[in-house]
């Protein structure tokens, strides 16, 4: 073990996340429909799909995957909207897994949003960046539900995580 | 939103002080402002981690840190844990800042993912 936190730690943590406001959703459904405006959702539900489905999106486009179209990602159920996070897990586990993967290499981005000076970055920054964009997004959530006067009990910060000695 | 920019710093600082186990700044010691005085507390937060990272000495991974506000059954975490843990909940803050300011109808603009960081290639 070194001072560097691996891929493979980090992406413990953004599961332990995941797996949290999975289980908090089955306990307490209707906080899937509380308003939401960050990510260009309207909903929680919305909002919960938007984080897993760009996780999906951006393991496929690490693995050299066509990234399934946002118009069919599907709007639920829950179950549904995980199953993308898993996908999207499985996809990067079996990545990591493979020695020869080239994690420097340079990906180039058909993404018209994202400035031009940007649109080229390597496997290893995509992949950090698809972790930590989920753990952000989980942090405002957690914001939401408190604000909307349900907390949600969430320990979101590396400190309280198993996944990372 | 002053003191929840001094609850972000202030943590960087209090942390880097625990990771090179230097003598604490307590949190009633923190100034409340203005803003160059908070933004001070990065600095020195900064500084500190700068040390560590510059010392080859440093021991990142074979003891673990304590803090004051530790519960019991919590462990404790290694420095490495502790530096990640501190540099991340600033990020996880700036988030909710950046909602927050939003939905007041002050949007800031801020592009916080990793993914618009000219540090990572």
């Amino acid at each position: 073990m070194n001072l560097a936190i691996s891929i493979e730690e980090l992406l413990a943590w953004n599961d332990e996340a995941s797996a949290f406001w999975k289980a908090h959703f089955e306990a307490n459904p209707a906080l899937l429909q509380l308003p939401c405006d960050i990510g260009g959702t309207a909903t929680v539900q919305e909002f919960v799909r938007h984080i897993w489905g760009v996780e999906l999106r951006w393991a496929q486009r690490i693995a050299g995957q066509t990234p399934i179209p946002r118009e069919e990602m599907l709007a639920g159920p829950l179950d549904a909207l995980f199953e993308m996070h898993t996908s999207a897990n499985d996809i990067v586990r079996k990545l990591l897994e493979d020695p020869k993967q080239d994690w420097s290499a340079i990906v180039t981005l058909d993404l018209p949003w994202l400035p031009a000076q940007l649109r080229k970055a390597s496997r290893r920054k995509l992949m950090a960046h698809m972790l930590f964009h989920s753990q952000r997004h989980w942090a405002q959530l957690a914001t939401l539900v408190r604000s909307a006067g349900f907390p949600s009990g969430f320990y979101g910060d590396i400190l309280f995580s198993a996944g990372i000695e | 939103m002053q003191e929840f920019v001094r609850h972000i710093w202030g943590a960087e600082l209090i942390w880097s002080q625990i990771i090179a186990s230097l003598p604490l700044t307590d949190y009633d010691v923190w100034p409340n402002g203005p803003l160059d005085a908070l933004f001070d507390l990065h600095l020195s937060a900064v500084r500190n981690f700068q040390m560590l990272l510059s010392n080859p000495d440093t021991s990142w991974d074979e003891q673990s840190v304590d803090y004051p506000w530790r519960r019991p059954e919590q462990p404790k975490p290694t420095p490495r844990k502790a530096l990640a843990h501190v540099l991340l909940h600033g990020q996880r803050h700036w988030a909710q800042l950046s909602t927050l300011v939003r939905a007041a109808g002050f949007p800031s603009g801020v592009l916080g993912d990793l993914l618009f960081s000219a540090a990572l290639d």
